[in-house]
Order: C-alpha cells, then sequence, then structure tokens
C-alpha cells in the first residue's frame, strides 16, 4: 500500500509564556502525543469542544508554530528536512476562520499576485493560474472588486481560491464557516465539495456544523489536547450520543428521529442528515 | 424602552439609504434578533442604536429623550450600553483573565465567574483562550456593568453546545431588567433563544413573534434567509399532507410527537 500523505507521529505541543523579568516561563502543554495519518485525496474532519487544541493543531501541521516534540511528515518527508522549507507552505495550505487575517493586497487578483510571486513563480504563470481558478470555481465577479466591499462570505471564497492557487497537497480548513451566516456557510460548503471533486488535494476540515462534516470521509475526535476517536462520517454524524459527546448541535433532523424512537420505538432509518432523508423515512414508516 | 423614530443611514458614496425608515420599540423582558443578509447593515444599525454613529435621518428616544440631543446625553447614553463585539480580543488588555474582570470591578466578580464558569481560566491570559472561551469572557465583562440595553454581534458563533447554552442561559436571566439585541446567523438557534424578531433588507423592515413566523413561514424566503430546519421540515411535511397545514410546528419535540401519533395511530389498525 502506498504511504499516506500526511504522517503525524507522537505529536505534543507545550505553550511557553513569560511571566517577569528574571525569565521565568510557565509551560503549559496543549497537545499530547496525538498520532494520526491522512491519505492522498481523502477528505477529514476534525471536530472537538471549545479549547480543545483544534486551532493549535492547525497551526502545527501548516508549520506557522514548530511541536515540542514528535513528528510530521508529508510525503514520507518529515516537516523539519523539507529543503527549501518554504515550499512547504506550498504543499500545506491554511484557511483562517478570520478571513480578514488572510489578506494583505486590497483585492484578489492583487493579494493573490503578490502571494505567488513569493513562491517565485512568472508573471505569465500567476496570470494563467488567476483565469483557470475564476473559471473553475466561478469566481469572476469578485476578484477585482476590493475585499472591503464583499461580504464575510465570498471573502471566505476567495480566501479558499487562494489557498487552493498553488496546488497544495493538503488544504487545512479552521472552522471556515464559523463567522458567517447560512447562506454565505452554503457557497462556501459547495465550493469545498467541487475542490475535492476536481482537484487531488487531501483536505482536512475543523468545524462544528455537522452538515459541514457530512462533506468529510472520516472524521478524528479531539479533547483536551488528546485525540480520542477516529470514525467513518456516516457512522458519527447519525450516531446522537457521539455528537453530544463532542459538543456538537443535534441537527433537527437527528432530534426528530430520537424523539419518534423514544415515543414508539420505531427507528426512522435515515441515511444522512439531510432533510430529504427524513422526509422519505417518514413516508417510508408511514406507509 | 429604546424607541426607533423614522430612522435610516445613507452612506455618502451611495444614492439610496441602506435601508427604509425605520419604526419599532424595544422593551425589557425580550431578546431581540436582527435578522438579515449579509451586507444589509445589521451591524451599521447596531451602531446607531448604541451611539456610536449618529443616522442620517430619524431619532433615537432613550426614555423620551433623543440620544443625539446633546453631546452630555450621548456620552449618559453610551455608558448605559453593553457591546459585544464580533471578534472579542478588541477588549481584552489585562495579563490574566482575574485581572481583566477584577479592571470591571464595578459588578459583582466572584458571582460573575460562578455564572459563567470561568474558575478554572482565572489564571490564564486572555489572548490565550480559545475562540469560544472568549466569547464567554466577553459577555461576562459586559454583564458586570450591567447595562441597560445589551447588544450582541455573534457572540455565539463558534461556539460549542455547552458554551451556547451557558450564553443562553444567561441571556434569559438578563433580559428579566434589561433590553437584549442580537445579530446571529444561526437561525436554528435564534428560533430557540429569542423572542422577537426584526426582519431587515433594503426595501422592507418587518417585527415578528415566533408565532408570527410559524403562521408565515416564507418569512425567511422574502427576506433573502435560508430557513430554520425545524421549519423547513415542517413546511415540507405540509406539502405532503404528513402535517396539518393550519397548525404551528415550533421545535422538533412538536413535529416528532404527531408523527408518533401517526404511527401509532397505524400500528393500532
Amino acid at each position: 500500500m502506498a504511504n499516506p500523505l500526511l504522517e503525524v507521529k507522537q505529536l505534543q505541543y507545550s505553550s511557553e509564556e513569560l511571566i517577569d523579568l528574571n525569565l521565568t516561563v510557565k509551560k503549559k502543554e496543549i497537545i499530547h502525543q496525538v498520532s494520526f495519518t491522512i491519505n492522498h485525496h481523502e477528505f477529514v474532519g476534525l471536530v472537538g469542544p471549545n479549547g480543545s487544541g483544534k486551532t493549535t493543531l492547525s497551526k502545527l501541521l501548516t508549520k506557522i508554530i514548530e511541536p515540542s516534540n514528535g513528528h510530521i511528515l508529508l510525503d514520507g518527508v518529515d516537516y523539519v528536512d523539507f529543503r527549501p522549507s518554504w515550499k512547504l507552505h506550498q504543499e500545506v495550505s491554511l484557511v483562517f476562520q478570520q478571513v480578514s487575517s488572510q489578506f494583505i493586497g486590497t483585492d484578489f487578483i492583487t493579494d493573490l499576485t503578490l502571494s505567488l510571486k513569493n513562491f517565485g513563480w512568472s508573471i505569465a504563470k500567476i496570470e494563467n493560474r488567476i483565469k483557470q481558478l475564476t473559471k473553475q470555481l466561478h469566481l469572476k465577479s469578485l476578484i477585482k472588486r476590493p475585499f472591503r466591499e464583499l461580504s464575510g462570505g465570498q471573502q471566505q471564497l476567495l480566501a479558499i481560491a487562494e489557498a487552493i492557487a498553488v496546488k497544495p497537497k493538503l488544504l487545512v480548513l479552521d472552522e471556515p464557516t464559523a463567522q458567517l451566516d447560512s447562506e454565505n456557510t452554503f457557497l462556501v460548503d459547495q465550493l469545498l465539495a467541487k475542490i475535492f471533486k476536481e482537484e487531488s488535494t487531501s483536505i482536512l476540515l475543523i468545524s462544528h456544523k455537522p452538515i459541514e462534516l457530512s462533506l468529510t470521509q472520516k472524521l478524528l475526535t479531539l479533547n483536551q489536547g488528546t485525540l480520542t476517536g477516529n470514525y467513518s462520517t456516516n457512522e458519527f454524524l447519525l450516531d446522537s450520543n457521539l455528537l453530544k459527546e463532542n459538543q456538537l448541535i443535534i441537527p433537527a433532523t437527528l432530534a426528530i428521529r430520537d424523539y419518534v424512537y423514544k415515543l414508539t420505538k420505531v427507528q426512522l432509518p435515515l441515511v444522512d442528515l439531510s432533510i430529504n432523508s427524513l422526509i422519505k423515512a417518514i413516508e417510508t414508516v408511514l406507509c | 424602552m429604546l424607541k426607533i423614530s423614522n430612522l435610516t443611514y445613507q452612506f455618502t458614496s451611495h444614492i439610496l439609504p441602506l435601508f427604509p425608515h425605520l419604526n419599532f420599540t424595544l422593551h425589557k423582558g425580550e431578546i431581540y434578533a436582527l435578522l438579515g443578509v449579509n451586507g444589509v447593515g445589521k451591524t451599521t444599525l447596531l451602531k446607531i442604536l448604541s451611539g456610536l454613529l449618529k443616522p442620517s435621518q430619524g431619532k433615537v428616544f432613550w426614555h423620551d429623550q433623543n440620544i443625539y440631543q446633546s453631546k452630555k446625553i450621548l456620552r449618559q447614553y453610551r455608558s448605559q450600553i453593553g457591546f459585544c463585539l464580533q471578534d472579542p480580543e478588541h477588549l481584552f488588555f489585562k495579563q490574566t483573565v482575574a485581572d481583566e474582570l477584577k479592571y470591571h470591578h464595578v459588578g459583582n466578580v466572584a458571582k460573575i465567574i460562578k455564572q459563567f464558569k470561568l474558575e478554572h481560566l482565572l489564571n490564564y491570559s486572555p489572548f490565550e483562550l480559545s475562540g469560544g472561551q472568549k466569547k464567554i469572557l466577553q459577555l461576562a465583562i459586559m454583564l458586570l456593568k450591567k447595562p441597560e440595553i445589551l447588544i450582541g454581534d455573534e457572540i455565539t458563533a463558534g461556539l460549542d453546545t455547552k458554551g451556547q447554552s451557558l450564553i443562553a442561559k444567561n441571556l434569559q436571566k438578563y433580559k428579566k431588567d434589561h433590553i437584549v439585541l442580537l445579530v446571529n446567523h444561526d437561525l436554528n438557534q435564534v428560533i430557540q433563544m429569542c423572542d422577537k424578531f426584526l426582519f431587515l433588507s433594503s426595501e422592507k423592515f418587518q417585527v415578528m413573534t415566533l408565532t408570527d413566523i410559524l403562521n408565515y413561514p416564507t418569512i425567511f424566503q422574502k427576506f433573502g434567509l435560508i430557513p430554520p430546519d425545524t421549519i423547513k421540515i415542517g413546511q415540507e411535511l405540509i406539502a405532503r399532507d404528513i402535517l396539518l397545514p393550519d397548525t404551528i410546528y415550533s421545535n422538533s419535540e412538536k413535529i416528532a410527537q404527531i408523527i408518533a401519533t401517526l404511527i401509532n395511530q397505524k400500528k393500532a389498525k
């Protein structure tokens, strides 16, 4: 069997805080002995309560911070052995929760040109890639407008487009829709589904939203800095107890299935979390 | 009582005002939700109501006094507002959570710590808290000074279920003697948590109660919004003649109870 794309081995991270001018340091371990793998072209979700270390883990995976112990390997190469080391940021790309912290330029074209130039791309190659991206992701109407005129959702679509512009092997998204309304969340989720279908990249999606997590193939659960589980997405999302344990909202469709079961001992046969699935299940049971 | 009269706002660069002329009154004892698509001017309206931005037209009356009448009145009015920002970090500047709370020592710090379950976080820096913990701390700080009007911009976004119910519980208590106004994108949460709903678009404005919404569920689509799941499920089941059109289905339990009754009837046959 081929090597996994990403291998995380016994990863540990402690934050250090300077207490006083004698350089006394307070250490706090945030990530404890975390190990997992992500395969080539795999869509993985990461869930966990607030403060469980999800954002810290995403920063470790994108080498914004470095682990205190343990190893991360991409295609068999340890992050610390990556040469030139900036190349890693081309292979692993991150999208933040706060979109505004993502951009430097005033609009998409300026911003992306700036960042691709940093990776040594020629102007012709950059123009080509922008053309290709905007066509593929239907972003034509957005790319020349200043970021400040765009909605949070539109900005997030562009942030994701920038993140995949370098054709990363792994795309990490840290709660990309947490600050968005349902209309914009829908747009972003549609885009992610399209990217996964058309590109060979693997995706790690951190999220609190069950509907969004149904895009993924498997789910990792993180609690207090420790990896507590590894599930197939469908098994996880249809299990109310697992959702509750991991502090996720029970979607209305599951809540209705569970109440009906409590009252009648009849299980509505849901295949996924969608409203369609619930309606079909109700029709099946009643007909 | 906060009374809004004939109010609108127009950016100098724009030809048209952001929203139509607004007339409505907010009372204590209710949690209000301001609903509308991104970019419709929700944040602008929050700024006007909190005395940070003067409206282009119209007036805001707090206890029958125009808040923009004089600088002194405006200053007084502002001191009675608690504004929770979308990004709580802008509020923090102390070294620890405990210091941050003590700085706003006007209120009962010990009580707030207990109310918001902050005991285990007191020695952390506010900046090293997780996104959700920051939101909870921000609300705790705001409630310390007991503002007459509490305004929250996305105060539950990104929170886990525990955090959400902690905030909901505290707001339910707080609304009894104060006005609470929220902008919240998660409509499933909004209909569970709020009492009155202010729908806003560039052409329309409508104030509704939960019963109004349940009698007229297409209101969401009318304002460009995706309706909450329970409302969608109710609509679908009515369209298939499984639920009766003139009944109110406000939450999952109610829908489930009717389905359960139908299943039991079928079993009995």
